[in-house]
């Protein structure tokens, strides 16, 4: 079954790669959503249906915790589950952002298995079992 | 600050980030005036600032041809370099050092929190020329690929 993504971050690159990444995990995205910033992606989840969300922290206007904060503040929201994918590495701040509620995190440089290890536990392996540990390593480059 | 823990911390960190996103084996050793790199012309580089915040506060800098921004860029993306712009390759090179920096600093002190500003393209000329400046409290590091060389430079303040 295909999902709906919204990936947040200001840079675009990184919003490709993310993107990429999540693809060639084996995952079926449906319709994909692109914010460079919290409030943007508040826009968009209040106007489109989303099934997950995988943002960045550090970004202008409003960044990736106070965007959680606000979506597990609203009810419609509040059930997306949220990855964050971060450079932030400090164990203080990993521990907040699950504290507010965030499905996962990943730490930047992040490899395509980092994301598939996630993703498989919030969404569950993909029909195919490509989104599994049946894949390998190798099939899994970005 | 202990300056050979965060100088492990920056090389660690550097290796990690280009060779895990970006596919660019490495060498990481101290910057020395006289490389190649910083005898290149400004207008042939791409510069990119970042400032931090924490325990104690710093700035890092990364310097990169920009011909070599470009391929980067191009093989981060998984695109053909045709099809690259200029805002994609900024926009790399500024990911790139928030990704060295945040890793660094998680690196050196796992428990702390730094918070780090949001990267901003510099003047290349005045990133070659502060390269070298405030030298206790400084550390400039190069990187070596199979043909090009890349600057980074922390300098760590308060």
């Amino acid at each position: 079954m295909a999902f709906n993504m919204l990936v947040v971050d200001d840079s675009s690159p990184m919003r490709t790669v993310i993107r990429k990444a999540v693809t060639i995990s084996g995952f079926n995205v449906g319709e994909y959503y692109a914010a460079a910033n919290g409030r943007e992606a508040l826009e968009i989840l209040r106007s489109h249906w989303v099934d997950l969300v995988i943002t960045d922290y550090n970004m202008p206007e409003m960044n990736g915790l106070e965007l959680l904060t606000h979506m597990k503040e609203d009810e419609l929201l509040a059930v997306i589950p949220v990855v964050v994918v971060s450079t932030e590495g400090s164990e203080q701040m990993i521990d907040e952002f699950m504290a507010k509620g965030a499905a996962g995190y990943i730490q930047k440089p992040f490899t395509p298995e980092n994301i598939r290890e996630i993703l498989n536990k919030i969404l569950g392996d993909t029909e195919d079992g490509q989104g599994s540990d049946e894949r390998s390593d190798e099939d899994l480059d970005f | 600050m202990d300056r050979e823990a965060m100088k492990e911390a920056m090389k660690t960190s550097i290796s990690e980030v280009l060779e895990t996103m970006f596919f660019l084996p490495l060498e990481v050793s101290e910057a020395e005036p006289d490389s190649p790199l910083f005898q290149m012309s400004p207008e042939k580089l791409k510069s990119v600032s970042l400032k931090f915040q924490g325990r104690f506060a710093g700035e890092a800098v990364f310097v990169i041809p920009t011909d070599l921004a470009g391929s980067l860029t191009a093989d981060f993306m998984g695109q053909d370099p045709e099809q690259i712009e200029d805002g994609d390759v900024d926009g790399t090179i500024k990911e790139l050092l928030n990704m060295i920096c945040g890793k660094a600093l998680s690196l050196f002190e796992a428990k702390t929190i730094f918070k780090l500003g949001i990267p901003e393209m510099m003047n290349s000329g005045e990133a070659l020329e502060g390269f070298f400046s405030h030298t206790e409290r400084n550390i400039a590091l190069l990187c070596d690929a199979i043909a090009d060389q890349l600057g980074v430079r922390i300098v760590v303040g308060s």
